[in-house]
């Protein structure tokens, strides 16, 4: 597989949210508006994309019976650092996301690409798997929250498109189930899953 | 045309067809239908046309360009039009019928596949949908008072005017003095709620009209409205002065409404004798909490949802015996 | 494997020890603007920094920024906290030296977009109706439903009446505050005397 390749195959192919389904968590907790979805996707494509280069370069020497701790310290490391780099220079960015950025460490995605693929591969196609799918995520996230943010709210990337208020529920919690359904289903339906 | 299936295995067929039971439910509804008009006049009527025409288009094209197939009962989706308008104060605007119709037939029954196929109830869904996105419109409620028209003022319903006095540490009873809130009063034609909630007398006719058709059974509605009966009297013999009675419970807010027509749906309530009492007070119970203790002053709608859920597990362990076992 | 874990481990504690030194100024000094930006929001022009104390009124403590023109104080920006709908709502309120409610501002929140979560819109009537009116000339801090002076908003009468307990909080804390500190007209400074106390 080309480097390429592989970063498209975490947009489509492998969708973390849509077709694989990971990371639901964060999905539906942050995505009340597109730049919040967007921020997330971000800070999460950053992690998983450095935890990957370093997972797949020093998996080898890593004994089996302590891998999984291992790459969780390692993964923590780069949360704490990404939390604490948002804490200090995009301050209204962090108290929105607030506690879903520590718990970017137990996002499936990050582990799961770190045992299914960086501990197997070079570290420029893992840094490469890891952009893609980053890359999946974010987008992903975006759409959700562009999408919940102009029913729920009336507005555009922030922008106030209309007066008044939008339909409620697509803000909160039900709403992000909902814009999630039906997006899957519609993803099923373009890349002919169904 | 569709058989509908409506308890587990063996069956026998029937000659009764889904079209049937549905125009029978259509007709229980009609005294409820016309005292709302004669109470809330041209607005609980446009509320009805507005939401049944939503509800039928949507399905239309639904079936056509997603499903390629035919709305297999038209009568069923007609009466999830009816159902969410006579759930929606009286005072409200018709884009909120249009977008519980919406609601209700786009997420709560196609995406699960149509007819039969849905959990949750359409109808209730599309109401929570709307409660929950327009909390003002949707509480913002109009006293029934001319031929007309209404008006539309920030009234409150009976249990939001208890809910509020509670707040200010007045008495049960003095709330209900104050404003003029009792259980007979409300049998026949009572001051603000959902265009359906209007007439109690007119329910039980349509309840007792669907007993004689042996449309219903009467398990569910019997088995909410004992639980709610039962319930609220322990309670309010345990502090009066904080808690409703049982009269005053079950005459008020969606009660009769919701477990007459709504948890009795086919679809989406169990198939046993047993599951159906399970069902009902469950639904019961949830009521009397969520009224008692939640932020919301009603709960049949919330509480007809979570028990639909739970419908799925009631049946998986309220199973016929097998005549051979 | 002992080997390998505490080396993995022991390269991140360095890494975020650095990051930790990198950024804590940073922090610190993000936290500190948005509290002063808070306290200029609701308090009318002041010098230099205002002067923190602690305040414990019914056994609960409070925090009161002073605000300092010259040698007078011009107002007070006094931080509550109360229950809202969907969690604690803390809030910034203001005091003007006569005892006037100048302004508020709601530091952190979590009530429902859209409905309780307009609390955050300065702009807003609800908002505004606070400002320039004093308790002590009869103005009732609760909601009309309450039988008080406060419109609530819309729908969302619990939010309403937490963020409207807040002010009233901070009220009676202005009152200890102020009641207990003579008022500046009469209060003459008297620098570089009696110095005794050093």
């Amino acid at each position: 597989m080309t480097k390429l390749e592989l970063i498209k195959k975490g947009l489509i192919k492998d969708n973390p949210t849509f077709v694989l389904v990971l990371g639901m968590c964060p999905t539906l907790g942050t995505t009340t508006s597109a730049l919040n979805g967007m921020g997330m996707g971000l800070a999460t494509l950053v992690v998983l994309t450095l935890s990957n280069i370093v997972i797949s370069a020093v998996a080898r020497y890593i004994p089996d019976k302590v891998r999984i701790p291992s790459y969780i310290v390692i993964i923590s490391a780069f949360v704490t650092i990404i939390q604490l780099l948002m804490q200090a220079y995009l301050p209204s960015l962090y108290e929105t996301l607030g506690l879903f950025i520590p718990l970017i460490v137990v996002n499936c995605i990050v582990l799961g690409r770190a045992e299914a693929f960086a501990n197997k591969n070079t570290v420029l196609d893992s840094a490469c798997d890891g952009l893609g799918i980053g890359l999946g995520f974010t987008l992903s996230l975006t759409v959700i929250g562009l999408i919940r943010e102009i029913l729920g709210a009336g507005t555009f990337f922030g922008w106030h498109f209309l007066g008044g208020d939008g339909i409620l529920v697509f803000i909160l919690a039900p709403g992000a189930f909902l814009v999630l359904g039906l997006l899957m289903a519609l993803f099923n339906k373009l890349t002919g899953r169904a | 045309m569709a058989k509908l299936t409506v308890s587990l295995s063996p069956h026998f067929q029937s000659q009764t067809t889904t079209d049937v039971l549905m125009k029978d439910v259509l007709i229980a509804l009609a005294p409820a239908a016309l005292v709302s008009i004669l109470f809330y006049g041209w607005r609980a009527l446009m509320l009805l046309v507005v939401s049944v025409a939503t509800c039928v288009l949507c399905e239309w094209l639904i079936c056509k360009f997603l499903m390629h197939k035919q709305n297999p009962c038209l009568y069923a989706t007609i009466l999830t039009g009816v159902l969410l308008a006579l759930n929606l104060p009286p005072a409200a605007p018709w884009w909120i019928a249009f977008m519980g119709g919406i609601a209700a037939i786009a997420i709560a029954k196609m995406c699960f596949g149509g007819l039969g196929q849905n959990i949750f109830n359409p109808a209730i869904f599309g109401r929570v949908f709307l409660l929950v996105s327009f909390p003002a419109i949707m509480t913002t409620w109009a006293a029934p008072h001319s031929w007309i028209g209404v008006d539309a003022f920030s009234g409150a319903t009976p249990l939001a005017q208890i809910n509020e006095g509670l707040r200010q540490g007045l008495p049960v009873n003095q709330i209900i003095a104050d404003n003029n809130l009792s259980g007979w009063h409300m049998l026949f034609a009572r001051a603000g709620g959902s265009v359906g909630e209007i007439s109690a007398l007119a329910l039980i006719a349509g309840f007792v009209y669907l007993l004689v058709r042996k449309v219903i059974k009467p398990h569910i509605p019997v088995a909410i409205i004992g639980t709610v009966i039962v319930v609220s009297g322990i309670f309010s013999l345990i502090d009066p002065a904080r808690f409703t009675g049982p009269l005053f419970n079950v005459f008020t807010g969606g009660l009769l409404l919701g477990s007459i027509f709504m948890a009795t749906d086919y679809v989406t309530s169990p198939m046993t004798t047993l599951g159906m009492i399970i069902y009902g007070v469950l639904i019961g119970l949830l009521t009397v909490l969520i009224r008692y203790f939640g932020s919301y002053p009603e709960g049949v709608s919330f509480a007809i949802l979570i028990a639909n859920m739970a419908v799925p597990l009631i049946n998986k362990y309220c199973k016929p015996k097998r005549f051979a076992a | 494997m002992l080997i390998s874990l505490g080396g993995i481990a022991l390269v991140c504690a360095l890494l975020l020890a650095v990051v930790n030194a990198l950024t804590e100024k940073k922090i610190a000094k993000v936290q500190a603007d948005k509290t002063a930006a808070a306290i200029a929001q609701v308090v009318p022009a002041f010098d230099g920094s205002p002067v923190d104390t602690v305040v414990l009124v019914d056994a609960q403590e409070y925090l009161v920024h002073k605000a300092m023109a010259g040698d007078s104080i011009v107002g007070y920006a006094i931080e509550t906290a109360t229950a809202g709908f969907g969690g604690p709502i803390n809030m910034m309120v203001g005091f003007s030296a006569s005892g006037e409610i100048y302004s508020t501002a709601v530091v952190s929140h979590s009530e429902t977009p859209g409905l309780g979560a307009k609390i955050t819109d300065g702009e807003s009537h609800f908002r505004t109706q606070f400002e320039h009116k004093n308790p002590a000339d009869g103005y009732n801090l609760s909601v009309t439903k309450d039988g008080g002076d406060v419109d609530a908003i819309t729908a969302s009468t619990i939010t309403s009446r937490a963020f409207t307990l807040a002010v009233a909080k901070a009220y009676d804390v202005y009152l200890s505050v102020a009641g207990a500190q003579p008022a500046p007209e009469f209060f003459e400074p008297q620098d570089g005397e009696g110095g005794s106390d050093d």
